[in-house]
């Protein structure tokens, strides 16, 4: 029997094992798996920062106002044009958490 | 056109992205399993085997450096999970089992089954290194610089071991009666006589 018929045979078994393993959801099952520690972190974070965000909101409004006045200060020059265009400090204390936020939003989804 | 294993292995790398690492699972799976199939003798096995080579492969993916290629990278892991183990388990005395409870099974299987079965004793008389690499040559085809990436032996030897692993073989397979071959004949005389 020559050599090269026994890599033939060789291939011929490994061809039909490889075709035979081709449609089967072991792929599936080991991808399943690989991301069960991603899913895991993103319980943890989902969870974190829902509880931060139930926080936030309930001290929404004592945050906002405490941030308001301090605002108002840092740029006393900027006051007039800011109460002309119609901006409160209160205002711009909701759009620095709001920028807060988005920043994290974007964080959070480079990470998953 | 279909990105290359190495373009994949960048964007796996580089932007985290686990689609790209499933394109390389869903690309090298079968033919890996396949090899690990015929080196341990036990399709459960050799898929744990497989698993466990991916799972590998995915943490330490940072670790390939695009020397050679990505599969010789993979089966190299896979080889090494082969034979750890190998080591813990005696794998050719399960290798022999799985054998004998392949021989048990029903005439219409092992006509199916035909000169794979014969092909597979062979192969289990085989050593770990001459399986590895006449199954990684001839049968997955792997060039010989592949193989001796893959199994972390020198090119010379690779091709010293292919070249005994055919010429065991050929041996084998020309010398001994096929038991199948008996079986069948076996089977067709009761037919005559009833």
């Amino acid at each position: 029997m020559p050599s090269d018929h026994i890599a033939d045979l060789l291939k011929d078994d490994f061809d039909e094992l490889t075709r035979a393993r081709e449609c089967d959801r072991f792929a599936e099952r080991l991808l399943y798996k690989l991301g069960a520690k991603r899913r895991a972190r993103l319980g943890v974070v989902t969870f974190a920062g829902g509880l931060g965000a139930a926080f936030a909101a309930s001290q929404f409004t004592s945050v906002v106002s405490a941030l308001a006045p301090a605002l108002a200060e840092s740029a006393p020059e900027m006051a007039p044009e800011l109460a002309m265009a119609g901006v409160s400090p209160q205002f711009l204390a909701i759009l620095m958490l709001a920028g807060a936020l988005a920043a994290t939003a974007l964080v959070l989804r480079q990470d998953f | 056109m279909e990105p290359t294993d190495i373009d994949l292995v960048t964007l796996a790398k580089a932007a985290q992205d686990e689609r790209a690492f499933a394109t390389l699972v869903r690309r090298h799976q079968a033919r890996l399993r396949a090899f690990l199939t015929r080196l341990c003798g036990e399709a459960s096995l050799a898929d744990d085997i497989a698993q466990e080579a991916f799972l590998k492969a995915h943490a330490g993916l940072s670790g390939f450096k695009g020397g050679g290629s990505f599969r010789s990278w993979l089966y190299a892991i896979a080889y090494r999970e082969f034979l750890q183990d190998a080591r813990k388990a005696k794998a050719a005395a399960r290798l022999e089992d799985a054998l004998k409870d392949e021989a048990q099974t029903s005439n219409s299987d092992m006509l199916h089954a035909g000169m794979s079965l014969d092909l597979r004793r062979a192969l289990g008389e085989l050593d770990e290194m001459e399986r590895a690499s006449i199954l990684l040559c001839d049968a997955a085809g792997f060039s010989h610089t592949e193989a001796a990436s893959a199994l972390s032996a020198p090119l010379g030897s690779i091709k010293t071991y292919v070249a005994r692993a055919r010429e065991k073989m050929r041996a084998k397979l020309s010398a001994e009666p096929s038991p199948d071959a008996a079986c069948q004949q076996t089977a067709k005389g009761t037919h005559y006589a009833v």
